[in-house]
């Protein structure tokens, strides 16, 4: 084949512009570390390093979040434990009590360690983690239990659904020394002021005579056998049906039964929290006014009072117990999921760099031989180009 | 002997080309001038210059023409891809997906603390960042849509100029070659504008019997007919041929110009498109969900993101057109400086109820109905609706474009040693080769300095007839 000056100086250009370009791409890849540098390198493996990326953001996002799970129910353990001690104690105090021997004076010098021991389940009761009342439910800015028993806001009695559009609120000040908790029943509907109902004081066990009382935008006592400062009015704004159903608790738990999960997977979650009334029990019954209780009858030198304390005191412990079991087993699945997320983490960590990382010693390797390629590319040029039949024509 | 100066000459004259592009080289044809009879005697009265050829490959050349357009079409497709990879910036993994990415941890470490507004101003930033990561983008896809606009005015501009030099070469050529001679260097000339052309466009080349050229694109739009030469203009987004107001997008393609439209038109329309829906389908789903939460303050009916203000979020997809959405993001007024307005909670009251982030975060793993936009020139938009993550839609935009480049760049490697190639071919038939020449040179000198002999000869045989006395 003809060969022309043009054709040699062309293909020494190609060829060496070529094979800068490959030097290049390899200094690239050994500068930045990694083989892909744009996604037209490899869109494939640009792909799958973009899903892997995701994947391990996420996997050290559900490791913050169970992290946050794990200081959650440690806490939670810790409180549980001492107001079982608590408990504990407060049996002894009730079994030496309830014994007929003790005497008025011994009864009553042990009431204000009751009362001691109350007010210090009501602070373990009131633990906070960052700020956070852990006891509370979703009602985490504020106390979970306070001293006084006090009036929680009115709800639709769990399990019915009122026809009614409006709300019905509480207030009031109590007065009586157990928490209690009301419901509020509608036995003739109609328009505020019209409808009329009965109340119950345990809870919907026993009920007051139907139609008892009337409904009213402005606060009407709730009451049945004594008037204890627990008012209900209802806005202006809907028809009650009968069957409507409120209650009202009046407790020294303030906060709610809101679940707090965290994200465990992509798909998982886990109820970090106990709620107040989970762990003290239901308004009207709880811990605290077993304690209350416990505590008058010592006042008063009740030997039966003291001793049907006893009873519900064990439930609470065994309770407490079974709490702790719970507790407990939700922070070994966080120990396991703690172990499979690093697992996770390792495997992709290593697919990732499988895929977009260069084999440093390879990559060296072909730069090596690429330079040597380009060397010689440059002395056989140099060698052609000067090859000229001008010079040996004199 | 002046024949063999001639030849010379012409050897001269290659030399000189050696390096011009598109330069064919030349030769003579020498030819013996008609015999005489005398005495009944042939006899030969030496040579004469029949034709100075070209030595030049007629299909070779057409081959280089529409190679070069395939390959300037890739390279001008190459730059930009290249651009647009590098704005992504997705090969060190801090693009949008981080953002993304981040986004979504900031709602669950939200989750973890829905009270709290530390996590509450940190979210507002991770989306603030978002969208900007958003906005850019789309402004540069912009910007480089209006570079393609700019570039095809000038592109255009330039193609006139050379269907214009083309046209006038026409004249020149048909009017040198009226007689019998052949104009060489006029055609060099000539096939080196049309090589020129066919870089900005596909083109195929018809020669008539008068030797005039006829450059048409590949799907039949004259360019050049004879002496005559059609403009091509840019009216809007339109491109008019010889003014007549008639859009002819469709009929041009290769060549730079046929890349810059194929960017315009096809390829960063759809990717504005996705990122459109990849940006809207976000607003919307974040919307709905914030729509109906709970606030610190226990209000309601807020709204994260905009443009989607309000309760506009009902009308979802498919009704909804998300054009434009990529550019427009942004925090709404409601949560914009008001940390306490982001709608973490399902109830009102209660500063420890996560739900509604938790449902929020959600989306990041949840399945969505996303358009995907397919733009082709000369048919409307078409879409197709995906079942895709938000995450895994963009992971497959990102793959789409690197695969567009891949090819391109594949595409560019095949062109660029094919007509390296044919470059090869034509000049082992076109070229000049210096030695070959030299060697011409000496051969032509050798016949020149031999005829001089035959001069001196003669001379000395006429010197000795007329020394005879």
């Amino acid at each position: 084949m003809r060969i022309s000056n043009r054709t040699i100086y062309q293909n020494v250009n190609f060829n060496l512009s070529n094979l800068t370009e490959e030097l290049k791409n390899i200094q690239e890849q050994i500068a930045t570390g990694k083989r892909i540098n744009k996604p037209s390198d490899d869109p494939i493996a640009t792909t799958q390093a973009l899903r892997l990326r995701k994947v391990l953001s996420q996997i050290d996002q559900y490791r913050e979040n169970i992290e946050h799970g794990s200081s959650w129910l440690k806490v939670t353990d810790v409180a549980l434990g001492t107001i079982d001690q608590l408990i504990s104690q407060t049996i002894g105090i009730a079994y030496q009590m309830s014994i007929g021997t003790g005497t008025a004076a011994e009864r009553q010098s042990l009431a204000p360690q009751i009362q001691r021991l109350l007010e210090q389940c009501i602070q373990i009761g009131n633990t906070q983690l960052n700020g956070r009342y852990i006891f509370s439910g979703y009602q985490d800015d504020s106390p979970a239990f306070t001293d006084d028993l006090a009036i929680r806001p009115a709800s639709a009695d769990p399990g019915n659904d009122p026809a009614y559009t409006g709300t019905a609120t509480s207030s009031g000040t109590y007065t009586d020394l157990y928490g209690k908790q009301y419901v509020v029943e509608i036995t003739t509907g109609g328009a505020v002021g019209v409808a009329r109902y009965r109340v119950s004081e345990d809870g919907g066990a026993t009920w007051g005579p139907d139609d008892a009382f009337a409904t009213s935008t402005s606060p009407t006592p709730v009451y049945e056998s004594a008037d204890l400062g627990v008012r209900i009015a209802f806005s202006d704004s809907g028809t009650l049906a009968p069957g409507d159903r409120f209650s009202i608790d009046v407790s020294h738990y303030q906060g709610n039964s809101g679940e707090i999960e965290i994200v465990t997977g992509s798909s998982s979650r886990m109820e970090i929290n106990l709620t107040g009334d989970e762990i003290f029990g239901e308004a009207g019954s709880d811990l605290l006014d077993v304690l209350a209780g416990l505590k008058n009858a010592l006042e008063a030198n009740d030997p039966t009072g003291i001793r049907d304390s006893i009873g519900p005191l064990v439930q609470f412990q065994s309770g407490m117990t079974g709490h702790r079991t719970e507790v407990g087993s939700r922070l070994e699945s966080i120990e396991v999921y703690k172990k499979i997320l690093s697992g996770l983490d390792l495997l992709h960590t290593n697919r990732l760099s499988d895929i977009e990382e260069v084999d440093l010693a390879q990559a060296i390797t072909l730069l090596q031989v690429k330079q040597t390629l380009y060397e010689s590319a440059l002395y056989s040029a140099s060698q052609i180009l000067s090859l000229n039949l001008v010079d040996f024509l004199r | 002997m002046m024949a063999q100066q001639k030849a010379m000459e012409v050897t001269g004259n290659n030399i000189a080309n050696v390096n011009t592009p598109g330069y064919s080289r030349q030769s003579l044809v020498f030819e013996s001038n008609p015999v005489v009879l005398n005495n009944g005697l042939q006899l030969g009265q030496g040579v004469k210059v029949a034709e100075v050829v070209q030595a030049f490959d007629r299909f070779t050349t057409q081959s280089i023409q529409q190679r070069t357009s395939a390959l300037s079409e890739f390279e001008s497709k190459k730059s930009m891809l290249d651009f647009l990879q590098a704005i992504l910036n997705e090969g060190d993994g801090s693009g949008l997906t981080q953002s993304l990415e981040e986004f979504w941890n900031a709602w669950e470490d939200l989750s973890n603390n829905p009270g709290g507004l530390l996590e509450r101003s940190i979210l507002l930033k991770k989306a603030t960042t978002l969208s900007e990561r958003f906005r850019f983008l789309y402004s540069q896809f912009i910007q480089m849509k209006n570079e393609m606009s700019s570039n095809l005015n000038m592109g255009l501009q330039e193609l006139n100029k050379l269907t214009e030099k083309v046209a006038s070469l026409n004249g020149k050529i048909v009017a040198a070659e009226a007689g019998e001679t052949k104009a060489n260097d006029l055609r060099d000339q000539r096939n080196n504008l049309i090589e020129k052309i066919s870089q900005f466009a596909d083109i195929t080349t018809l020669e008539m019997d008068n030797g005039s050229v006829m450059v048409m694109t590949a799907s039949g739009v004259s360019l050049v007919d004879g002496i005559q030469s059609f403009s091509l203009v840019q009216a809007g987004e339109e491109i008019h041929w010889n003014e007549i107001p008639t859009d002819i997008r469709d009929r041009l393609s290769g060549g730079k110009i046929g890349a810059w439209l194929d960017l315009r038109d096809e390829i960063l329309p759809q990717y504005m498109g996705n990122l459109d829906e990849l940006a809207g389908t976000l607003i919307y789903q974040v919307n709905q969900l914030h729509f109906n939460g709970y606030t610190l303050d226990g209000s309601t009916g807020k709204t994260f993101f905009v443009p989607n203000s309000g309760d506009d979020y009902v009308a979802g997809i498919p009704a909804v057109s998300f054009s434009g959405a990529a550019g427009a993001i942004a925090l709404s007024s409601d949560v914009k400086g008001n940390p306490q307005n982001i709608a973490a909670s399902s109830a009102a009251g209660g500063l420890g109820n996560n739900e509604n982030a938790l449902a929020i975060l959600g989306l990041q793993d949840q399945v969505a109905d996303i358009r995907k936009w397919t733009y082709e020139r000369g048919s409307a938009p078409s879409s197709q609706v995906q079942s895709l993550t938000p995450d895994e839609y963009y992971t497959i935009f990102v793959g789409d474009m690197g695969l567009l480049g891949e090819e391109i760049n594949q595409g560019l490697d095949f062109e660029e040693s094919l007509i390296n190639q044919l470059n090869e071919v034509r000049d082992s038939i076109s070229g000049v080769n210096l030695n070959e020449e030299m060697v011409n040179l000496t051969k032509y000198q050798h016949a020149f300095e031999a005829a001089s002999k035959l001069i001196a000869i003669s001379d000395a045989m006429m010197q000795y007839l007329m020394e005879i006395r």
